[in-house]
């Protein structure tokens, strides 16, 4: 990186902390209207930056924090899956290359069994009826692997979870499976079902909040413009509004529907919104329940 | 033309429109988030833009892309909140706007593509500077808070944070160039 693009790179930090002055503002902006390279690398940087915030955001929801170390008990880092932290570790007392090669074939082999269940498969697609993605492949019964994007472009799919939950996807429709006993939804038409024990707790993510089942059956619409409708068809779910300031939650029972959106609005749970679930709920009626 | 066949078509435009939305989201975000630091405000913004996206939609002219259209359409809405914030001295000015307007038009794959490769690229971080982002980004911590959790300055906080975007930088190009895509 030469001393023009690090200079940039400071200002752009510096512009998405919020903490850049006025002329380290204009700066960047003149270096951005200099070449089209300098805006194509900014608008990457900054997509790049709010990528991060939303993933470590979501991941959050479904997982705890990374224990973060108070000052007095701070250790010497431990072997983690980086290269980073592998340089950075600090064994005293050990000169021989054959121990160094011991040490190094150790912190791989415990780096390989951290990062091997980053690719775990929690569950499957096990019936399609006319599903396509937005390549026009149509979709495979297949495993599917944790953190890969499904954009539907039409049909239905319904996949099983290991722990036991069912979920029918409506396309046009994007979701990603994040988690053991977690989906997120970011478009489209979805039904849930967790009828077992096993089940319970099972999260939807949405991209305004969250859905925690409480042991239901449950349909979830998303909007193009991430508005949701939670319909509850049995049971209950607990429903976080990450929309609202400050964050509120709040419980649906069976035959309530709830808009979410800036204002909360109930939502009759008539013929006309059972009628829009319809295809999603065949698909679910198939598994034997 | 009957009620029914109106409502067919309605729904018909409403299933095209969010085909097309669905591909065009990544960029028409990555366009606000360029320009809007504050996550709040660029999420409020990306609906807003959508909202008005369904609402002109009969006006959208094929000519263009759809992603060019509601960049487009973005744009008049970041125009706007400018204008709603104009107190606010760190705004870009129009011609700076332009510019990123046109890059993200040009770099529209890459960025409905950077989802993908985002997540292993965090996974990669360290964990010092994971629990950082975590304080920064999830628990919004002010950098005072941060450097006294973790036992280092406040300018250290900034350098870490700065560290970590170059780090993530170079893993997304490199996991690009690993998938011999059009990326270099």
């Amino acid at each position: 990186m030469n001393n023009g693009q690090e200079m940039y790179h400071r200002h752009l930090s510096g512009a998405l902390d919020a903490r850049a002055d006025g002329s380290e503002f204009d700066e960047l902006a003149k270096w951005l209207r200099e070449q089209q390279a300098n805006a194509d690398d900014f608008v990457v940087m900054a997509a790049i930056d709010r990528g991060l915030r939303d993933y470590l955001v979501g991941r959050s929801q479904v997982a705890p924090a990374p224990p973060v170390l108070q000052p007095a008990a701070r250790i010497a880092p431990r072997v983690a899956s980086t290269t980073t932290s592998l340089i950075n570790l600090s064994v005293p007392n050990v000169r021989s290359a054959w121990v160094w090669g011991a040490v190094v074939a150790a912190a791989a082999t415990v780096a390989l069994a951290v990062w091997l269940p980053t690719i775990d498969r929690y569950a499957s697609i096990v019936e399609v009826d006319n599903a396509h993605l937005f390549t026009g492949e149509e979709v495979a019964l297949e495993p599917i692997p944790t953190g890969q994007v499904y954009r539907l472009s039409e049909g239905v799919l319904r996949c099983d979870f290991d722990c036991g939950a069912q979920v029918v996807v409506e396309g046009p429709a994007e979701f990603e499976v994040t988690g053991e006993k977690a989906i997120a939804l970011r478009l489209g038409r979805m039904m849930v079902l967790c009828a077992t024990k096993e089940t319970h707790g099972f999260v939807v993510e949405l991209p305004k909040g969250r859905v925690v089942d409480l042991g239901t059956e449950f349909g979830i619409e998303v909007a193009a413009s991430g508005e949701s409708l939670v319909f509850v068809t049995e049971g209950e779910v607990q429903f976080f509004s990450g929309e609202a300031r400050p964050p509120s939650s709040f419980v649906l029972r069976a035959d309530e529907a709830m808009r979410v959106s800036q204002r909360n609005e109930p939502v009759v749970a008539d013929k006309q919104l059972r009628k829009r679930f319809k295809a999603v709920v065949r698909l679910l009626s198939t598994s034997g329940k | 033309m009957t009620a029914l066949a109106i409502h067919q078509d309605k729904q018909t435009a409403m299933r095209e429109f969010a085909t097309r939305w669905t591909e065009a989201q990544s960029a028409v975000a990555a366009f606000i988030w360029s320009l809007v630091p504050n996550s709040h405000d660029a999420d409020d913004l990306l609906q807003r833009t959508a909202q008005t996206l369904v609402d002109k939609l009969d006006q959208y002219d094929e000519t263009q892309t759809f992603t060019a259209w509601a960049i487009g359409i973005a744009k008049i809405e970041v125009l706007r909140f400018r204008q709603e914030r104009r107190r606010d001295r760190l705004v870009f000015d129009e011609p700076t706007i332009d510019a990123i307007e046109a890059a993200t038009t040009r770099n529209e794959v890459d960025l409905r593509e950077l989802q993908a490769v985002l997540k292993n690229c965090a996974d990669k971080l360290t964990t010092r500077l994971q629990q950082l982002l975590q304080l920064h980004y999830v628990e919004e911590a002010s950098p005072r808070e941060i450097a006294g959790r973790l036992g280092i300055t406040e300018n250290a906080v900034f350098v870490s944070l700065h560290r970590a975007r170059v780090a993530m930088r170079r893993c997304v190009e490199n996991q690009w160039r690993e998938s011999g895509g059009v990326h270099e």
